[in-house]
């Protein structure tokens, strides 16, 4: 592989022989987590650039014991070498590891067991073939791309074309250069003797990571930062924003608000179970402890992103996983404090720490990271208000649909205790309003906004289609109410089959069908997380339903209070 | 009778089941969006009339539902607000989808425009003298239609027929026999075959002095026309890149004046020698087999040939300017290599100069690297035999001989066989489009292709055949002479003419930093309306439409490709039902907020005085 150091900087040898990476002791890698990258349309810390990498590359954000800002950091100077013979470079999916001939048992493989497959290279050839000619990919053809893409990124940090860390002295939204411009270090617009001595400080940088000598490298790697800042003719980033994003990187405010929700739920559990009890008050104190905490947290970290990103981070799955989960908490604890009823915090929790974990343990689904804008959805205040608008109303379909599976738990348990199934109907048709309002509000927002944009209130999108579809059901399960032909259970079975709709306009559209104008939001991956949820969900109903019958259809001539219709 | 119906009509019954028969039909319309694109869904289930009939069954039940109730009671204010609202809005939408107009219009650069590119798809008819016959819309189906589509009867008493619609339209790269003698390049289908690929291309001849490599994975394939028993000679001793062996040192490629000329490194050590065929002479000072950068110097850290690079002299004979100081790095072909070409005084050659050394074969980020096997095809002078030469990884012969059609050949390298399916001598690119029958991307990304014929009067349509009529894609058009008259028939976008021209002075676009993906687009345009006093100039980017005459022109995208000037696509919209839609939308929200959250009963829920009522 060509080694851009190799060519701009002294070539080096002190490197250990062995194809294994060592983790170097006593180092600090403060100084380099700070410097700032321009990388994929966007200027950041080098520590978020690292984790990006590393977890594209890896999977993980550290690796044996290094964090991503040393893997990387041994990446440029030493891939050659102390990653020869380490299996880092991880292939998932099995039937393109089958397809490949790669051992199916293994996660991580070398990179030379990867780069030179016939079987990858056809893959790459017929995806971009297909690509060029804008048909759709087969998921192994998508996975193998996505394993080039792999090795793509370790050539572009080995080769010196990703590290944009030169800053563009004269244009604060220009291109930044790379370290491998520094071979042609003449053309580049600095005064001549500065990218000299930037040259100079790097090699030194380097070789002091080579000699392992701690202390002469955190030396080099705050004279790098200040060559940095003073080669950006004051464009560099603030220390502010840059030391706000690394504090963002390693708070991890949305793992620990799932942590404190799961402490709040088990805590509310043990309350709702023991409420006769004595010393049960405390379990509540705790809890809303907990759940408040959380909560404030959540809120913390979706400030902190809009913060980083200058925008409502909506634009993404990864974003709107996040800020549902947020609405959906607020909601269940508004509805609390009118009906103080404990219940629906508890249950609305549940949604909070599924949503919480998927979001923070599947990244190559639910991508963490933070993008640009695409050029719709730039300077626009009513997408702001139509994106938030419209997954308000998840947020409140999904209250709903957590108190409809708790009074399917009621009919699987205790199909007699038709008191809490009719209060928690109450509930579920409150949080079932909000949503309604907003759903219906959030759509005309998006064609209103559509329309101010490019001249059309509605163009049957698929993604406005599916909100509409979700609209419609759970309109229709309103009207059903009002005839009296859903009561109780039917009204709970319901409600909870509709989120089905939201789950489509939601997920569904972006991941499963894929086309439309909403293609900034596309991803793929996680259908069968989709379907599991599915099946559980049916599996509950139909047990739920069973029972139900069993006990003679109990509560079957309710019918929830009603409108002025 | 009359009162039955009304109440059928009004019921919540039916409501339930037009809510649910419109939810299910708009969830099929997505999925068939995701396979035909979303404008293969509107074709399919939008555009069609059942589907307005089922909103209009909608409509009468929601109207209904509200009348029926009349008069009204205050608590049913938000009910009957909801309700009106959803008129509203259907009636808006219906204004805006008879009269309205919603169409695109395309301006280059530094010219003026005010073709409106509406959605319908019509084929014209015009006379030699330009004047136009007819104009026909051609109806649209979501998949290939090989029906009728269009039978015209023209005044000689033929026929023109359209007897194909293919609604995306890709151009295969398959070769038919050419039909006119002598027209036509060599063309092999190729199929290359181990245990672990099975490829299958057609291949296609272009110039002898330049084979087109095709790079199929394990293996790169070229097939080129001898054109005299000489080459058939040269062409068995081909090495690995089609050319004498190089020396050690590797070659340069020299780009000059619009021609490429190859000269091996070795004999330019040193010395100065000439290119032939041109005017140019070369000399290279330096070899460096592991060049780097050291005190800002340029050196070579030892002999073995890790970073390959060569400094170079290059002049021109046929000029007076002192040479040219060139440094060519072979792993980094992107860097300029022309050095002090600021301090420069006399004009600069503008050659460009590669440098490749016989191991970077195979070597490219993103390609098989270690190297390929070739496999070149050559037909020979006369036209009757096709030969073929295999090479391994390194170069080595592994066989070589005359191909048979349908024959299975063994390479000798990676149990790779190789079988010629068809070989045509004289073939050109197959005219029938395949249908795409599952797409992704933007509806723009095929156009839609038909096929018509001329039936002579009083003769049937003749069975089609696959050689038979003549294929148009949309915006194609194409002459032909019937009973002695010459016609022209075009295919296109129905049109709307503006009563004013739009001039676009400068489109603008603004990229994400250090990216080439577009963030902004802008376009300063002026309208050039003759009956106004004086010209209105406007800037018009995304999210800031211009509005004019009734027209609102949005920035909707663009077109940029090089020596070209850049196109910028307007969105143009005429929309008499906006602000209907509008007020209905609002009476709706407005009613549901009602309905929701201001009657007596929720008010007594909230404070916890009553709980249920039937």
């Amino acid at each position: 592989m060509k080694n851009i150091l190799l060519l701009v900087l002294v070539a080096f040898n002190a490197g250990l022989a062995s194809g294994s990476p060592v983790k170097r002791e006593g180092f600090n890698w403060e100084p380099v987590r700070q410097w700032a990258i321009q990388d994929r349309g966007r200027v950041k810390p080098f520590d978020t650039f690292a984790r990006e990498s590393a977890l594209l590359v890896t999977g993980k954000t550290s690796w044996k014991g290094m964090a991503a800002v040393e893997m990387v950091w041994s990446w440029l100077v030493n891939l050659d070498k102390e990653w020869a013979d380490e299996e880092f470079v991880r292939v998932d999916f099995e039937p393109l590891k089958r397809e490949l001939g790669l051992d199916v048992h293994r996660q991580y493989f070398k990179i030379s067991e990867v780069r030179d497959l016939d079987g990858l290279q056809k893959l790459i050839r017929v995806a971009s073939a297909k690509g060029s000619r804008r048909e759709k990919l087969s998921e192994l053809e998508k996975k193998g791309m996505e394993v080039q893409n792999k090795l793509g990124l370790l050539d572009s940090i080995v080769g010196g074309s990703a590290m944009a860390i030169l800053p563009n002295p004269t244009d604060e939204k220009g291109e930044w250069f790379t370290l491998g411009a520094l071979a042609e270090r003449s053309q580049l617009p600095y005064a001549s003797d500065a990218t000299e001595k930037f040259a100079e400080a790097f090699k030194v940088l380097v070789d002091s990571y080579l000699n392992q000598n701690p202390s002469a490298w955190y030396d080099g790697a705050y004279q790098v930062k200040r060559m940095l800042v003073s080669l950006s003719g004051g464009h560099y980033p603030s220390e502010t924003s840059i030391d706000r994003e690394i504090m963002y990187n390693h708070l991890r405010p949305f793992r620990w608000a799932w942590v404190l929700y799961a402490f709040a739920f088990v805590c509310l559990v043990s309350f709702i179970v023991g409420q006769k009890k004595k010393n049960a008050r405390w379990f509540r104190y705790a809890s809303f402890g907990f759940l408040f905490g959380a909560f404030a947290l959540h809120a913390f970290g979706f400030v902190l992103r809009c913060m980083i990103s200058g925008r409502p981070p909506v634009t993404n799955m990864y974003e709107s996983v996040i800020w549902v989960t947020w609405g959906c908490m607020l909601f269940s604890i508004l509805i609390w404090a009118a009906y103080r009823n404990v219940i629906v915090p508890t249950a609305a929790s549940v949604f909070a720490i599924a949503g919480l974990v998927l979001a923070d343990n599947l990244p190559f689904i639910l991508d963490p990271e933070i993008h640009p804008l695409v050029p719709v959805l730039r300077s626009n205040f009513w997408l702001t208000i139509h994106v938030l608008t419209i997954t308000l109303s998840y947020a409140a379909f999904a209250v709903s649909l957590c108190i409809g599976n708790v009074n399917l738990g009621i009919y699987i348990f205790k199909p007699h205790n038709k008191e809490a199934v009719q209060e928690n109907i109450l509930y579920m048709y409150r949080a079932m309003q909000i949503g309604v309002v907003l759903l219906a509000a959030g759509t005309i927002l998006g064609g209103w906004w559509a329309d101010y944009s490019w001249g059309r209130f509605w163009g049957w999108d698929p993604k406005e289609v599916w909100a509409l579809i979700a609209l419609l059901l759970y309109i229709a399960v309103l009207h059903g109410r009002f005839t009296g032909w859903l009561k109780g259970f039917g009204f709970v079975a319901t409600t909870v089959s509709a989120f089905l709709g939201v789950l489509m306009a939601w997920y569904g559209v972006n991941f499963v069908l894929g086309v439309g104008l909403h293609s900034y939001g596309f991803g793929a991956g996680g259908l069968s997380y989709m379907v599991f949820y599915l099946l559980v969900q049916v599996g509950i109903m139909v047990f739920a339903w069973v029972r139900y019958s069993q006990a003679g259809k109990p509560g079957n001539n309710y019918v929830v209070p009603r409108t002025g219709i | 009778m009359f009162q039955r119906i009304y109440k059928f009509f009004a019921s919540v019954q039916l409501a339930v089941f037009s809510i649910l028969s419109l939810a299910a039909v708009l969830a099929v319309a997505t999925f068939m969006g995701s396979v035909y694109g979303m404008h293969g869904s509107q074709v399919a289930v939008y555009q069609r009339w059942w589907f307005s009939g089922l909103l209009l069954v909608l409509a009468v039940n929601v109207l209904a539902a509200a009348t029926i109730r009349f008069p009204w009671k205050i608590r049913q204010t938000g009910f009957v607000l909801t309700h009106l609202g959803i008129i509203v809005l259907l009636v808006g939408s219906l204004l805006t989808q008879k009269l309205g107009v919603d169409g695109s219009l395309p301006v280059a650069e530094k010219t003026q425009e005010n073709e409106v590119i509406m959605g319908e798809l019509h084929l014209s008819l015009f006379d030699e003298k330009g004047g136009q016959k007819m104009e026909v819309p051609v109806p649209e189906t979501h998949v290939e239609n090989r029906g009728t589509v269009l039978d015209i009867a023209l005044s000689t008493g033929h026929h023109l027929v359209v007897d194909r619609f293919i609604p995306r339209a890709n151009q295969t790269k398959a070769m038919i026999a050419s039909p006119v003698p002598g027209v036509g390049i060599p063309a092999v289908h190729l199929e290359l075959t181990n245990s672990r690929f099975d490829i299958d291309e057609w291949l296609q001849a272009s110039t002898p002095d330049k084979p087109t490599d095709l790079n199929l994975g394990p293996a790169i394939v070229s097939l080129q026309k001898l054109w005299s028993p000489d080459e058939e000679k040269t062409f068995f001793k081909k090495d690995a890149k089609g050319h004498e062996a190089e020396s050690k040192y590797g070659s340069l490629t020299i780009a000059y004046k619009g021609r490429d000329y190859k000269v091996d490194i070795g004999q330019l050590i040193g010395k100065w020698s000439k290119v032939s065929g041109s005017s140019l002479e070369l000399k290279v000072e330096r070899y460096l087999p592991y060049a780097v950068v050291e005190n800002n110097h340029l050196i070579s850290k030892s002999d073995e040939p890790r970073n390959p690079a060569v400094e170079v002299l290059v002049k021109d004979t046929a000029t007076n300017f002192s040479p040219e100081k060139h440094t060519v790095f072979a792993f980094f072909p992107e860097f300029s290599t022309l050095h002090g070409a600021k301090a420069r005084t006399e004009p600069i050659l503008g050659v460009d100069l590669k440098m490749t050394v016989q191991q970077q074969m195979g070597d490219m980020p993103g390609m098989g690297g270690g190297g390929r096997g070739h496999l070149f095809l050559a037909q020979s002078s006369d036209g009757k035999r096709l030969l073929y030469r295999v090479l391994g990884k390194a170069g080595d012969l592994k066989t070589e001989g005359e191909a048979q059609v349908g024959k299975n050949i063994a390479t000798g390298w990676m149990d790779i066989q190789f079988k010629v399916v068809d070989w045509l001598p004289a073939a050109i690119e197959d005219p029938e489009p395949q249908n795409v029958e599952d797409m992704q991307g933007q509806d723009d990304s095929f156009p839609t292709a038909i096929r018509f014929r001329i039936v002579p009067p009083g003769g049937r349509a003749p069975a089609a055949k696959a050689d038979d009529g003549v294929w148009l894609y949309e915006g194609m058009g194409r002459s032909f002479s019937v009973g002695g008259q010459e016609l022209f028939v075009q295919y296109h976008k129905n049109r709307l003419l503006l009563p004013f021209h739009i001039y676009l002075e400068k489109f603008t676009m603004g990229t994400n930093p250090g990216t080439q993906e577009a963030a902004t687009y802008t376009s300063n345009v002026r309208v050039k309306d003759p009956t106004a006093s004086e010209e209105k100039t406007a800037t018009i980017s995304m999210n800031e439409p211009l509005q004019y005459g009734g027209y609102t022109f949005y920035q909707a995208s663009y077109q940029m490709s090089p020596g070209q000037p850049a196109v910028s696509v307007f969105s143009v919209n005429y929309d008499p039902g906006r602000w209907v839609k509008y007020a209905g939308a609002m009476i709706m929200v407005f009613g549901i907020l009602l309905m929701f959250y201001l009657n007596p009963q929720y008010l007594k829920i909230m404070t916890g005085k009553g709980k249920e009522s039937a």
